[in-house]
């Protein structure tokens, strides 16, 4: 497969001297990374289905970009532009306001080499985190594995999902997967829960029925944590009315209660925008980023924005030209969105734009994932990174 | 080795082939090989279900002025496509749990599983699934040739705007990752080949018949899978079914699905080869399945965790639970989280033993006890039949009957602790010694047909199967 780097463009591009963009805030604050990171937070948001990260953040004033969509391409009136070269689409507005807040980080053409084509695969891959082809467990997994023994708790790694995926799969211990469904409307019952509770089953067992017991019994006791965590009183901040935001008011108010939960991931579905796809892309992008926005106001309003870090990700990003059906099929490298209050040492662009330089190709990824994994373990979470990761990546600087 | 009773082996098939027995089944003669005769020829019958007209509007006036605002609401969400969807399921797990040919609606729900495919008209969902309820059983070939020109897959996976010239890789993709070959068993080439060659076709606007448009038709030669010529899409196909990779695919599929999510790779392989050189015969693969030894071996018994629809199916048929109308149902599906029109992703569902998570689980645990909400129901006496009626949804509307004269006649014996007893042996598949009559969960003592079958149906063990 034929890839194309990035920086051959930036020479035809007005971004050709190189320097990173920066927001229209003045410029980014130093802090020093002397506090411990012990109570700090990490939010996964998962946009499944591969966002289409060039018509998210537009780089507006590229020929390329227009010849490779001539019918998908974002319109300059359809566009938040920052300066002579790129533009939020409009319809992440609020995104644009966090930038232009300082809140975020945006690192682009972040992937993996010998990228997967298949949504399994390469959600896989960054589930995994790790290499290794003998390991079979997901990096947040991992890192419950390792927590010191008072901190370690299937809710320590939550997953506000439907479904329990590999990100939160250890050797000794998972995470758990819990949704609002269960957690705030339905509630379980007590037949079940009476047998549970009442029967000895041996933890180490991988009999199915003990299997089943200590998998339903932990299922309980983080129900009762997490209900229990989720009481503090009422958010104040308005969240618009949809699953997606009900997921991270949730995952808010867990935070504001004190849950002793270090990680959490949510993730938001329909990227896979083969289709038609500027409609339902936009109503998408608008339903992830007013959430969002509302999420990190409701942070900033109990100043627990600071002690949480938000990373926003797709299994991979989209080709760069449209196919006939006005959508764009499977890609590779795609930006990822880093989120957080005073800690965050980069705000803006951490690197240059993703750019095109000849149509047809794919894009190549000039950061590895899971040197961002690297960092958000070791100078987030204090943890040990080359333990979960298996390998050292190189360290970045936007945390 | 363990050995398994003629019972327990009985109980297996029922519940591998369907739902699980039947009560009638204990006193039966059945031996396992009448057992599988009897139920691939069952099986054989096929009726298409129908899809209900709204006949709201008819028999209600709009303009009566009288009319509640209660009553309004239920004609405009009747109206709704979501309500015809909850329809059409409900009479297809309908005729899964109660009628004879069960075998063939348990095949329909694998291959649903596994031709996952989202969809939103109703007319769209009820082709969709005839087609998967009469091929069920048939040959994989046409199967796959029904499923790749279906409507839904034509619109779901962009088929329907895949052209010469402007490619679309979305079916090519999963048609080999996900349908046929498995990821790993063909290249980007094969994907973007395969692309050119289902150019052309889509699905004909309201009556969603297959076509063909030769204009958006790419005919120049293209290489897939190590041959070479001017294919088109039914050519793909064909090549695809040449590899035996594809029976093996499919193969793991079944026996992860039918007998057990480990793979035991001597067993698939032994099956692979019948099943290619069989030519693709379901019926053919599915009764060596059941013929064989090891499928009747400890090791395989209450080995797999029910399918969402396998648990709610098994309730039903015990009590001969019917929804009486699609709120019921609808309300009681978003508790599983199986609506089959609408699978979380083009993968579909995973139901390993290992992939259960936390949420789901609790509430399906919750399964039995909520189906029969404590204060909710009301005993109505009619002719024989014990009939309860219940509003799972708080409307003012009988939602669900029961019939279960049957079945409290055949558990009625000496004692509460045998009649508990008996129960037990009947509803769960794999037991251990920590799950017994004295257990005070069960509460034999006051031995209750309905409360104490809920009760062990709220045990962990009942999940498996």
């Amino acid at each position: 497969m034929e890839k194309i780097n990035r920086r051959k463009f930036i020479a035809q591009s007005a971004l050709a001297s190189g320097a990173f963009i920066m927001p229209q805030f003045v410029s980014a604050l130093s802090n020093s990374l002397a506090q411990l990171p012990s109570h700090k937070k990490l939010v996964l948001i998962h946009l499944f289905g591969g966002n289409d990260g060039l018509n998210t953040i537009v780089p507006y004033e590229n020929d390329l970009y227009f010849k490779a969509r001539p019918k998908l391409c974002v319109k300059h009136q359809s566009l938040l532009k920052l300066n002579n070269s790129l533009g939020f689409n409009a319809a992440i507005e609020p995104l644009y306001r966090l930038y232009n807040d300082g809140d975020v980080c945006i690192i682009n053409d972040v992937g993996y080499p010998n990228p997967e084509f298949s949504h399994f695969k390469s959600a896989q891959v960054w589930y995994k985190g790790c290499e290794n082809k003998f390991i079979h467990t997901g990096w947040l997994g991992r890192y419950l594995d390792q927590l010191h023994k008072n901190e370690v708790h299937t809710h320590s790694v939550l997953l506000f999902n439907d479904f329990l995926n590999l990100t939160a799969v250890g050797d000794k211990i998972s995470g758990i997967a819990m949704n609002n469904f269960v957690l705030n409307k339905v509630g379980v019952g007590d037949y079940s829960r009476n047998f549970v509770e009442q029967t000895q089953t041996d933890e180490q067992s991988s009999n199915y029925n003990d299997f089943i017991y200590n998998r339903a019994r932990k299922g309980y006791q983080s129900f009762d944590y997490l209900k229990e965590h989720t009481k503090s009183k009422e958010s104040s901040t308005n969240y618009p009315d949809n699953f997606f935001a009900k997921n991270l008011k949730t995952i808010a108010g867990l935070i504001r209660g004190n849950s002793i939960t270090k990680a959490y991931y949510t993730s938001l579905t329909g990227f896979d925008t083969h289709a038609n796809q500027t409609g339902p892309h936009n109503n998408l992008l608008k339903l992830f980023s007013s959430a969002l926005y509302s999420f990190v106001q409701d942070l900033k309003r109990d100043n627990l924005f600071d002690d949480t870090c938000i990373m926003v990700f797709s299994e991979f990003g989209r080709s760069v030209t449209e196919n006939a059906a006005g959508g764009t099929d499977h890609g590779t490298a795609n930006s990822v969105y880093v989120l957080s209050g005073k800690h965050l040492m980069k705000r803006g662009f951490y690197n240059n734009y993703t750019q095109i330089n000849d149509v047809g190709k794919y894009l190549e990824h000039q950061i590895d994932f899971r040197s961002i994994y690297a960092t958000l373990l070791k100078k987030w979470l204090g943890a040990n990174d080359m333990l979960i990761l298996k390998k050292q990546y190189p360290l970045m600087d936007f945390i | 080795m363990e050995t398994v009773s003629d019972f327990d082996k009985l109980k297996h098939l029922y519940w591998r082939a369907g739902c699980g027995p039947e009560i009638s089944m204990i006193n039966s003669n059945l031996t396992v090989k009448s057992a599988i005769d009897k139920i691939f020829n069952d099986a054989k019958g096929y009726t298409e279900i129908k899809m209900e007209e709204d006949d709201a509007l008819d028999t209600y006036d709009l303009k009566n002025q009288d009319m509640t605002m209660h009553e309004m609401a239920r004609i405009e969400d009747k109206e709704s496509r979501s309500s015809k969807r909850a329809l059409l399921l409900r009479d297809w797990l309908h005729a899964y749990a109660f009628n004879s040919n069960f075998f063939r609606e348990k095949m329909a729900i694998f291959w649903g599983i596994h031709f996952a495919c989202k969809m939103g008209d109703p007319k769209i969902c009820w082709q969709y699934m005839n087609m998967l309820r009469k091929n069920a059983l048939g040959n994989f070939k046409d199967l796959l040739v029904s499923v790749s020109t279906s409507a839904g897959m034509l619109s779901y996976l962009n088929l329907n705007v895949n052209t010469k010239g402007k490619p679309n890789e979305n079916f090519s993709r999963e048609l080999l990752e996900l349908f046929t070959l498995g990821h790993g068993n063909f290249t980007e080439q094969d994907v973007k080949n395969g692309t050119r060659a289902l150019t052309g076709w889509y699905a004909k606007k309201g009556t969603f018949e297959f076509m063909f448009d030769q204009q958006k038709f790419d005919a120049g030669t293209k290489t897939f899978l190590g041959e070479t010529g001017n294919f088109n899409g039914f050519d793909i196909i064909n090549i695809i079914l040449k590899q035996k990779q594809c029976a093996r695919f499919v193969v793991q599929k079944i026996y992860r699905f039918f007998v057990n999510d480990n793979l035991n790779d001597e067993r698939v392989e032994e099956l692979a080869e019948y099943f290619y050189t069989n030519n693709y015969d379901i019926e053919k693969l599915m009764k060596k399945v059941f013929l064989s030894a090891w499928f009747y071996e400890a090791e395989n018994i209450g080995a797999k965790l029910k399918t969402p629809y396998d648990l709610l199916a098994g309730i039903m048929k015990f009590y001969r639970y019917k929804f009486e109308d699609y709120q019921s149902f609808r309300a009681c599906v978003s508790f599983f989280g199986h609506d089959i029109f609408h699978p979380p992703s083009v993968a579909g569902w995973n139901f390993d033993r290992g992939s259960i998570d936390s949420a789901s689980l609790l509430l399906r645990l919750d399964a039995s006890r909520r189906m029969f909400q404590n204060n909710n129901y009301k005993i109505i006496e009619k002719e024989n039949a014990t009939i309860r009626m219940g509003n799972l949804v708080k409307m003012d509307l009988p939602t669900v009957t029961i019939e279960v004269e049957n079945a409290k006649k055949y558990f009625k014996a000496g004692k509460g602790i045998e009649s508990s007893q008996k129960m037990i042996d009947f509803l769960i598949q794999r037991r251990d010694k920590k799950f017994n009559v004295n257990s005070k969960f069960i509460n034999a003592n006051e031995y209750d047909f309905i409360e104490t079958s809920r009760r062990i149906m709220s045990a962990p063990e009942y999940q498996f199967c």
